[in-house]
């Protein structure tokens, strides 16, 4: 079952007493210069996540078609993807602190976002990450240790992942599923008296992630959870089509990311218990038509961030395997490229970031 | 609160705001005769089939759980949920049983998957 708490996607496999809990975080939109590759931008906030059943009669009949959630992204944000596996220490025989590990399938307009393969039921090979170890996935795989940022773009335009791809424009969103592990797998991977000793392990990896999690200071905070001024949403919104339109994600910037590989083989998961969402993507007028609600403050740009003095982050973990698979998604151009090439503009905003300050995430070694 | 009285009461509170809700015209609407709709609400003979209660439920504007809970009994779809997962739906039961109302619609709101 999925449900939602506070703007986080939460997954209970009640069989395994295990729970899965998956963030959408905003972020800034990194610049997409030519050979520039960024080091990992900060936690700005979860996106606000709704119930999409909530606004029948105002969002497209096909979309309450396909359930899920409905979030807001401006078109001068990114997002990424923060994996949280979570015990349930309230609740007897739920401890498996950092230990409860799932299969993530990540697709934006029912495209992989890791081999840019049509979106099939079930796992395929290398077309999904395991968490832990992978602490959170940031865009698109074009290549190993490197991805391409997810960014908010209207479908039609030719310019996100599905359309590149497919050729088509027909989903758009963000698609997730998550698996987890058979019980008789998961017993022989984690044995009860070692688990312990284990869980521990996970949680000094996790501990380290949360630097990256708990990037933003309490007033860097207040302003990316603050909402837009009526006044500024006012004068957005004239001369804005303020119509409903499908969403979908693109490649935009270029940093350094591992995708690790599954660190216990396809066999071990249980593919009839995966649970699925549908995210459907709006931008700030959409979302204001459709919940009423003012959306919140758009984010500072990378280049005012950085200017503040702000912390980029870089995590690399030479012992667990990187994906090293040929991928469709290699074959992606990104939305300045795609800019160039017809001599459009559709960025907002792609000014370089200069020299950022780089928190290196704090890994724990043998001793 | 037996079943015939909490028939009655939502009779009597319809009347008060229509008097067509009288016995006999009620009687008329469910196409049963007032006299066994007079028993029925005296607790004289036990609740009526699935039906009657469905066309009751209807007419009232009357949630069909929450007659059939009255009544003593449980939707057929629900007893059919509850045979495919006796354990969980039983656990979840137990788990809610004190929690006030609010905090049960938490609990069972899940994020819907549709067809795609």
């Amino acid at each position: 079952m999925i449900t939602v708490e506070n703007n986080s996607l939460r997954f209970s496999f009640t069989h395994l007493n295990g729970l899965f809990e998956l963030q959408l975080i905003r972020t800034l939109r990194i610049p997409d210069q030519e050979g520039q590759v960024c080091p990992l931008p900060p936690n700005l906030g979860t996106f606000p996540v709704r119930h999409i059943d909530d606004y029948e009669g105002r969002v497209p009949k096909h979309w309450l078609g396909r359930g899920g959630i409905l979030i807001p992204m401006y078109q001068s944000e990114a997002m990424w993807i923060n994996f949280l596996p979570r015990n349930n220490p309230a609740r007897k025989g739920f401890v498996r602190s950092g230990q409860f590990p799932v299969a993530v399938k990540i697709g934006t307009g029912k495209v992989s976002a890791i081999t840019g393969k049509e979106w099939k039921d079930g796992l395929r090979k290398k077309d999904y990450c395991v968490a832990p170890p992978q602490p959170w996935i940031d865009g698109f795989v074009t290549k190993e240790g490197t991805v391409r940022q997810f960014i908010a773009e209207q479908l039609g335009n030719g310019l996100t992942a599905e359309e590149q791809i497919t050729g088509k424009a027909e989903f758009g969103g963000l698609q997730i599923e998550a698996f987890p592990m058979k019980e008789k797998s998961f017993n022989n991977e984690f044995p009860e008296k070692e688990r312990e000793t284990s869980c521990l392990k996970g949680n000094l990896r996790m501990r380290s992630m949360d630097i990256r999690n708990e990037s933003y200071e309490s007033g860097f905070q207040s302003y990316c959870s603050a909402t837009i001024s009526t006044n500024d949403l006012d004068s957005l919104s004239r001369g804005v089509d303020d119509s409903i339109k499908d969403m979908g994600l693109a490649p935009g910037g270029q940093m350094e990311q591992q995708i690790f590989e599954d660190p216990y083989g396809k066999k071990k998961w249980d593919t009839d218990s995966g649970q699925r969402v549908f995210v459907h993507l709006v931008n700030s007028m959409m979302w204001k038509q459709i919940t009423g609600e003012i959306p919140p403050h758009a984010p500072l740009t990378a280049a005012d961030y950085t200017n503040k003095g702000y912390p980029w982050f870089k995590y690399w973990d030479d012992e667990v395997k990187s994906l090293k698979e040929t991928r469709k998604t290699a074959g992606l151009k990104s939305v300045a490229q795609i800019e160039k090439l017809q001599g459009k503009s559709f960025l907002p905003e792609n000014q370089p970031i200069g020299k950022p300050t780089v928190s290196h995430v704090v890994k724990d070694g043998k001793w | 609160m037996k079943f015939g009285e909490y028939l009655q009461n939502l009779r009597k509170d319809l009347k008060k705001k229509d008097p067509k809700w009288s016995l006999k015209r009620t009687a008329k609407k469910l196409g049963i005769s007032a006299g066994y709709l007079s028993r029925l609400e005296n607790n004289v003979v036990p609740p009526p089939s699935n039906e009657l209660l469905a066309k009751i439920s209807e007419i009232y504007g009357e949630d069909l759980d929450i007659m059939m809970a009255a009544a003593g009994r449980m939707s057929p779809d629900l007893v059919q949920i509850f045979r495919e997962k006796p354990k969980v739906i039983a656990e979840l039961l137990r788990a809610v049983r004190n929690a006030p109302e609010s905090a049960v619609i938490r609990v069972v709101r899940q994020v819907r998957d549709g067809d795609w």
